[in-house]
């Protein structure tokens, strides 16, 4: 009777000190909305292309996203981020419009520290995979058609996400980040035009900076 | 003399926590990898081609190209702390930055006249500065530093019309900047960590080529690298 009552209390003692090593949150998910200005002077813009033909303006200007993440810690402070947000940009240039949209999908590391206080510290990076992007503008040698020259396509870079969390609630907290991309692309536009082809390659990238706020839970 | 002993070995063990609660790592050595991008509008690159691919009308093709772009390049930095987590950091990275733009100007893409626009940017950082990591004891700590930043630089950009190179427009100087980086490392084994952070340069020039621009040499940056720290006491 004693050497059952010793390995259940043994049995209790090892599963109660488990316990305590994983009472952290595992699971996050956050929404928030971004910010977000480009880097590249292509979607910058600012500056137009000039010749007999007319005149081009470029740039696609600045834009509010939503940020979807979720993160798995399967440390108490390490774990893994899936992160999915969607870039419109539209910028007007007297009778033109330049129009670009694509969406992020990044899968990456995030560590965070001081989580079980007021005020948490996190860092994430990992890669950024834009499966679709799509660009449409003006020709320069527009027409009274009005040629479009457009282009889509699929490109990788690398994304680095550094934020504050602030415990509002129990598992609820307020999020706040710094966001910066790095995606190297070429754009090759195109428009046919009585069996001629125009096309315009743009050596770029659509990386850029933003700033996140929004709520998440842990659990 | 049971009684002595006792005290004796109470007095040790505590020595010890104290001393080993005091320890840190006083020496970092560290390589990362940083994804750079310039913020000024002079050093961000453009290149455009606009081709139509017809015999009639031929219109020639159009090229566009400014700015200098954005790299990844290694950077490596030593850092020396103090007792109190506080230290200096020497850091220093090589940036080189190449925009560059061939065409024919023919609608058959392979005769004619060649033309090639090349920029060029070679950017020497070296840093001096504060840097600091909180004292926490878990895997993970913070890291912060802010310092100066001495850049000299050569920025070259390059003109050639059917192989003929024109005369190139270059500056070449020094600047003198500030830099502010911040992130975290995590512990992967005994001395090693794994160094993920950001990086943030102001460098005010204004660059004498025949003609001047007013620009700023820095940018922002990401990095993830390898940090030793050894030295323990």
């Amino acid at each position: 009777m004693r050497k059952y009552l010793y390995i259940i209390g043994f049995m209790i003692i090892a599963l109660n000190s488990k316990a305590q090593d994983s009472t952290y949150q595992h699971f996050e998910i956050s929404a928030s909305a971004m910010y977000w200005h480009p880097l590249s002077g292509h979607l910058i813009g600012g500056y137009s292309i000039r010749n007999n033909y007319g005149t081009k303006y470029n740039g696609f200007g600045n834009t509010i996203a939503s940020v979807i993440n979720m993160a798995y810690y399967f440390e108490s402070n390490i774990g893994l981020s899936l992160s999915y947000n969607y870039i419109a940009l539209e910028e007007e240039q007297g009778a033109t419009t330049n129009s670009a949209s694509f969406h992020n999908i990044r899968l990456g590391f995030t560590a965070r520290i001081f989580e079980k206080s007021l005020f948490g510290l996190s860092f994430s990076t990992g890669i950024n995979y834009v499966p679709t992007y799509s660009f449409s503008m003006p020709m320069l040698f527009s027409n009274p058609q009005g040629n479009i020259l457009s282009t889509n396509g699929n490109t990788f870079g690398a994304f680095f996400n550094a934020g504050m969390s602030i415990r509002v609630y129990k598992g609820l907290v307020f999020i706040t980040s710094f966001d910066y991309t790095y995606i190297p692309v070429e754009l090759n536009y195109n428009t046919t035009i009585q069996n001629t082809l125009v096309e315009q390659i743009e050596t770029t990238h659509l990386g850029g900076l933003g700033v996140q706020a929004g709520l998440g839970f842990r659990f | 003399m049971m009684k002595t002993l006792t005290l004796l070995l109470f007095i040790l063990i505590t020595a010890n926590v104290f001393a080993q609660s005091q320890k840190i790592n006083h020496i970092e050595i560290g390589a990362s990898t940083l994804f750079w991008t310039p913020t000024a509008e002079h050093m961000r690159a453009t290149n455009t081609l606009i081709r139509a691919h017809s015999e009639t009308p031929y219109i020639g093709p159009i090229p566009n190209l400014q700015g200098y772009g954005s790299c990844i390049v290694p950077s490596f930095h030593l850092n020396y702390y103090f007792k109190n987590s506080l230290g200096i950091s020497f850091g220093f990275n090589y940036l080189s930055l190449v925009n560059h733009l061939e065409y024919y100007e023919s609608p058959t893409q392979t005769s004619g006249l060649f033309h090639t626009f090349h920029n060029e940017a070679q950017i020497y950082n070296l840093k001096l500065g504060y840097t600091g990591q909180s004292r926490d004891y878990s895997i993970i700590h913070l890291y912060y530093g802010i310092g100066l930043n001495y850049t000299p630089y050569l920025l070259e950009q390059n003109t050639t019309r059917n192989f003929i190179e024109q005369l190139p427009y270059s500056a070449q100087d020094y600047a003198v900047g500030l830099y502010i980086n911040s992130g975290m490392q995590i512990k992967l084994f005994k001395f090693t960590y794994l160094s993920l952070g950001m990086e943030y340069t102001y460098i005010p020039k204004t660059v004498q080529y025949p003609y001047e621009v007013k620009t700023n040499l820095g940018g922002i940056a990401g990095q993830v690298g390898i940090a030793v720290k050894f030295l323990n006491y």
